[in-house]
Formats: C-alpha cells, structure tokens, sequence
C-alpha cells in the first residue's frame, strides 16, 4: 500500500517521505538493534514468534520496490475505474493489486527466504528453545568439542528443501518479476 | 470522509498490535519510563533476594553448573539464584552479543560468566562490571591469598576465575612407549621438544600438533611473558628473540622434520584442537588443561590410550623453570545489580565449590588440588594417568609471569595468528612479517589510548 501510495497518490511532501525512506534503507540493521529491542521489551512481545513477525511484517526495501513498479503501471487503467465509479481502496484492491501479481510474488518469495535464513534477529528476541528457528537449531550441532557437520549438511539440506518447493511454485511469477524488478538475489 | 475512514483504519491497526502485545498480564508501557528497565522490580518474596546468574551454558539438569546452582540454592535460603541461560550451545561468543544488547538497553544483570578473562576486560572497561576491592575489604581477605589469579584493570578487581586452566604437554602413552621415550622433566626446551617430536614421527603419524590459534604462533609469550604482544609500555615486543625462535621453530619442524601436520591442511581442515590427538594422527599436543575433561567424552573423541603429563617446555635461553599459563572462564557482577553483595556471596562459593560439579581445577588457592584430582578422575584411571597429572600441575615449581591484560587483546591476538598464517603460508621471511605485526598492533594500541 505505501507503494501505491508513494507512486500514484498526489500529496503535499510526497518527495521528503520517499526520500526519508531511501536515506532509512541505508542504516544497517545492526544499528538499531538495542532500539529495536528496547520497543519490543516494552511491548512485552519479548521472546515471542510476535516479535519477529512485527518487525518483518515492515521493510522500505519493498516499499521502495512496489513503487517502482507501480509507477510503471499506467494511470489511464485507474483513470478509467475511477471514470467507473471506483473508490480509493476499489481501485487498488481490483485494478492495482492484480496487476502487480508479478512482483508480489518475487517480494513473497526474497522476504521469505530471507526470513528462513534470518540468524540475528531470532538469535536476539528469542530465549526458549521451543520458539527457535531453523538457523538458530542448527547452533545446537555445535557442540563444546567440535561441530557435528555431518548432522549439520543433513539439517541444511532440510532446511532448503521448503524454499525449493516454494520457488518451483512460483518460479513463472518470480522470473517476471526479477525481469521487471531488477532485484538480485 | 474519505481521510478520516483512512485515518481510523490506521489507528485500529496499530492499537490492535499493541493490544495484542501485551499478553504478559497487563504490562503497563504507558508509565514513563525514560529510565531504563531496571524500575521494574520484580516481586520478591518475603525474604529472599534473587539474583539473575546469566551463562551461556545450556539449562538442561545435566549440566554441571546448572546442577551447581541448584546446590546452592538449597544450601543456603536468604538468596535465590536464576539460571539464565541465553544460548543453549555453549557458544560464548554469541552469548556475549546477546548479553551486551541486554545491558545495552539496561536489563539489570546481576552475576554473569565470561569464556575467557579477555572477554571480561572488555566488558569492564566499558563500565559495566563492579569492581570488587570494597567487597574483599569487607570480608577483609586479600584475594591474592586466596586465588592464584584474578581479572584486574588497573588496580581494580573486575573478576574472578571460576577454574584454573593451565598449559601442559600431552602424550600419548603408547606412542611414547613405542618410541622408547621417557616423560620429559620440568625444565625441558622447546629444542627438546622438537627431538622428541622427531622421535615419536612414525607409523604414519605425526610427532605433534599445531593449531590455528595465536597462541600456537608463539606459546613462549604466553608461558613466560606479562602480556603475549605488549611490553609495560604497550609497545609491541616482536623483536624479542622468543617470537623469531617459534616461528622458526614452526616452520622447520613442519618442513624439515616433518613433525607436524602442515598449517595449510590444519587450516584448511577444521580441526578442534584436540581432534588429531585423539585420533592418534599426533603424540604430543602442548595444550590448556581442558583436555584432561575432553579426554573422558569418548562419543566425541574415541580412543583407548591413557594420557600422561608433563609441563610445557621452557625457553632455551631462560633460567626460569616452572613457568606456565594459567587462565579460567571468568565471573562478575553487574555494575547496575541492585543485589550486590549477594551476587558476590554467590560469586565466591562459585570460585570455591561449582568444581565439584564441573570437575574442573578451581582457582582457590585453598582447594586440595591434588586430592580433587583424584577425586575427579578415579574412574578414569585407564584414560588419565592421575599421577602425572597432579604432578604436572600441581608441581611447587609452577609460575606465572606478573601478566598484564588490555581490553583489546583480542584483537592483538588476531594479528599475531594473521601474522603466523602469512608467514607459513606465503613462505615470507620473519622480517617482513614482524614489521607487519608491529604496525598492526601500533595502530591498534594507538586507536585505544
């Protein structure tokens, strides 16, 4: 929605929250980690899957990736649903929306892999074995007299196993999208 | 209309994160708090104080110093200690990440264990660690009667030592007997250990090993000088006759003598520092102490040679025998504990009884060491030779130098073994890599005064 927003809503200071959001980009995520984890304490969702999802569920990366493709979607096409009859929220949930398919997917797909194989931010919020995550289980092969490796690959191959599977679902969707995108990696 | 129907759908968003956040019994955040954490106090029952101990040993029962906190907790009922254990891997290093962000954003900590001293130097000098002087005072004991080392800044006493690790050769009993080779005595030079190294070269086997580590680049400093890289004046001593020795040593055994397994396979393997001498690939290993405990997990290193002792070797041009390394997982307490002087009652019958439980050698002075030996390892009579290994260390001969710890001595250490890695693997000369060294190491002292 920020996407939609930034690229094809007109309104006062448009350009200084745009240009705030790529100057935001460039801090690193280490930076902000003791505020970060400062606001979670304070919400109480220390320790907790909640953390992790409230802190994933935002990124500028993306929202500056939506933009650019929406930007690139012509306005005579929301031109015409307004003409329609169409309300604000109407026209992105039927027009802007369906046509952005391609690039929801890829974001989908880079936002999930990058959370799978997220290290810091479980191995910061989170404190009960229960709740760890895959990269942070495969600490415990690490042992006090040397790493297990072979218990490691094994694990390894399991963990990519679920990325592979999502990929080759929407692998049609995903080369569009880089195409469009210009996203690496 | 429209803006205002945009304006409630964001608020309902975000209140509803909120709400849903705090499950944990009504958490009031709108108190201001521009104080940190540390305003939330803990209901405490009647009585007791409780303290939080946090280790980066894992909470399961059959860890030692889990099991050594219970102890105490039935032992006495005026304090409550918390295990909190913040990595279950035993990885002190991403314990360490994660509890510098808990005392970052203020999270009282009360009694903490450190890998190493280095570790904890750091922390102190941060200013986040208590000094002890005033508890010891009040106690009226002078701590270097009772513990053969403590973590100092300054003058300043930032930390205990939970064990004692010292510096040993190993063996391997029955390479040793196959080549015809008695123990070596104290007193013994590092020329002597390149002999035997020589030696015990057979059957497809190495004499010793040498791992990636910057001690392993020159052990002589760590054994015999106040500080591994620095002078009093934190100058750096590469040019001490010591480092162009080892490294010397180094190269030729592993290219002439062929001795010792070469660095680029070390490297490139991955080994535990252990790993080859339990395999039977290496003799003789100059190593910490923990290798006695290591020898007995049979799952992880499987062998059925006894082990047998003897001190590290000295230096051929020093006069001084006995001389060795001794360091220890350290502990502290909090600079913003509120339960000081309970933290540190826990913290002194750490020192003194968790090695009951751990089976390591404390670093209390009064310990029996010899008798908890004994104790420890009547079991294990056919892996340990108990004999030497009291010997070994507890031998009256035995000494540290006067050491001296910088905070960043971590990052010195890198350089050295930096250092050692070009030096072998590039085939440079010592020169070069000595004033390589010692600009590294300026620039580092430099950026930290």
């Amino acid at each position: 929605m920020a996407g939609y927003a930034l690229s094809k809503l007109e309104f006062k200071g448009r350009a200084v929250v745009f240009s705030l959001m790529l100057a935001f980009m460039m801090i690193p995520e280490q930076a902000t980690l003791v505020p970060r984890y400062i606001m979670i304490k304070e919400l109480g969702l220390y320790d907790s899957h909640a953390a992790l999802i409230l802190m994933g569920m935002f990124s500028s990366y993306f929202a500056f990736l939506l933009r650019q493709f929406m930007a690139s979607i012509h306005n005579d096409l929301l031109e015409a649903a307004e003409l329609d009859g169409a309300g604000f929220f109407r026209i992105f949930w039927s027009v802007m929306v369906p046509l952005s398919r391609p690039i929801l997917a890829t974001v989908g797909i880079i936002k999930f892999i990058w959370t799978w194989n997220d290290y810091q931010g479980p191995l910061i919020m989170l404190n009960t074995t229960e709740l760890y995550t895959i990269p942070l289980g495969m600490q415990f092969f690490q042992e006090e007299f040397g790493t297990r490796i072979s218990v490691m690959m094994m694990a390894s191959v399991a963990a990519i196993i679920p990325l592979l599977v999502l990929f080759l679902t929407l692998q049609k969707q995903v080369i569009e999208g880089i195409a469009i995108g210009g996203v690496k990696g | 209309m429209k803006k205002t129907s945009l304006l409630l759908t964001c608020l309902l968003l975000i209140l509803s994160i909120t709400a849903c956040g705090s499950n944990s019994g009504g958490n009031d955040n709108k108190s201001a708090t521009n104080a940190p954490a540390a305003n939330e106090k803990k209901e405490q029952p009647a009585g007791k104080e409780k303290i939080k101990f946090y280790t980066f040993k894992a909470s399961k029962p059959e860890e030692p110093i889990y099991q050594a906190v219970q102890a105490y907790n039935e032992s006495q009922d005026k304090v409550e200690v918390e295990y909190v254990s913040l990595v279950q891997n035993s990885d002190s290093t991403d314990f360490m990440k994660k509890l510098d962000i808990l005392i970052g954003s203020g999270e009282v900590v009360d009694v903490f264990m450190t890998g190493n001293e280095e570790e904890l130097l750091e922390r102190a000098s941060r200013g986040v660690v208590e000094p002890l002087n005033s508890f010891f005072e009040q106690e009226n004991v002078k701590p270097e009667d009772e513990y053969n080392k403590v973590v100092k800044l300054d003058s300043n006493i930032y930390g205990l030592l939970t064990s004692s690790t010292q510096w040993f050769t190993v063996f391997n009993r029955d390479h040793l007997e196959k080549a015809g080779l008695e123990l070596p005595e104290m007193g013994w030079t590092w020329d002597d250990f390149r002999e035997y190294a020589k030696k015990l070269t057979m059957d497809g086997h190495y004499g010793t090993y040498f791992h990636t580590w910057g001690e392993y680049a020159n052990i002589i400093a760590y054994t015999e000088r106040p500080n591994p890289q620095l002078d009093a004046n934190l100058n750096p001593i590469f040019d001490d006759p010591s480092f162009k020795y080892f490294f010397e040593l180094r190269r030729v055994m592993e290219q002439e003598d062929k001795s010792a397994e070469p660095y680029a396979d070390v490297l490139a393997s991955n080994y535990h520092v252990l790993q080859q001498f339990f395999a039977g690939n290496a003799s003789m290993l100059a190593v910490p102490s923990y290798a006695v405990r290591a020898g007995l997990n049979l799952e992880k290193f499987p062998h059925d040679f006894q082990m047998v002792y003897a001190p590290v070797p000295r230096s051929v041009d020093s006069n001084d025998i006995g001389m060795t390394n001794i360091s220890g997982a350290g502990v502290a307490i909090g600079a913003k504990s509120e339960h000081k002087q309970a933290a540190y009652d826990f913290i002194r019958w750490v020192t003194k009884e968790a090695s009951k439980y751990s089976k390591d050698i404390p670093s209390y002075k009064g310990a029996d060491g010899e008798a908890l030996i004994k104790e420890f390892f009547k079991d294990n009579t056919d892996l340990i030779d108990t004999e030497s290994l009291a010997n070994t260390l507890f031998d009256p001969r035995n000494k540290m130098p006067d050491s001296f710890s910088v905070p960043y001595g971590s990052e010195l250490k890198t350089i050295v073994e930096n250092g050692m890695s070009s030096y072998m693997l590039d085939n440079r000369s010592f020169d070069e890599v000595k004033a390589m060294m010692t600009e590294e190491v300026k620039k580092v002292v430099d950026a930290n005064k």
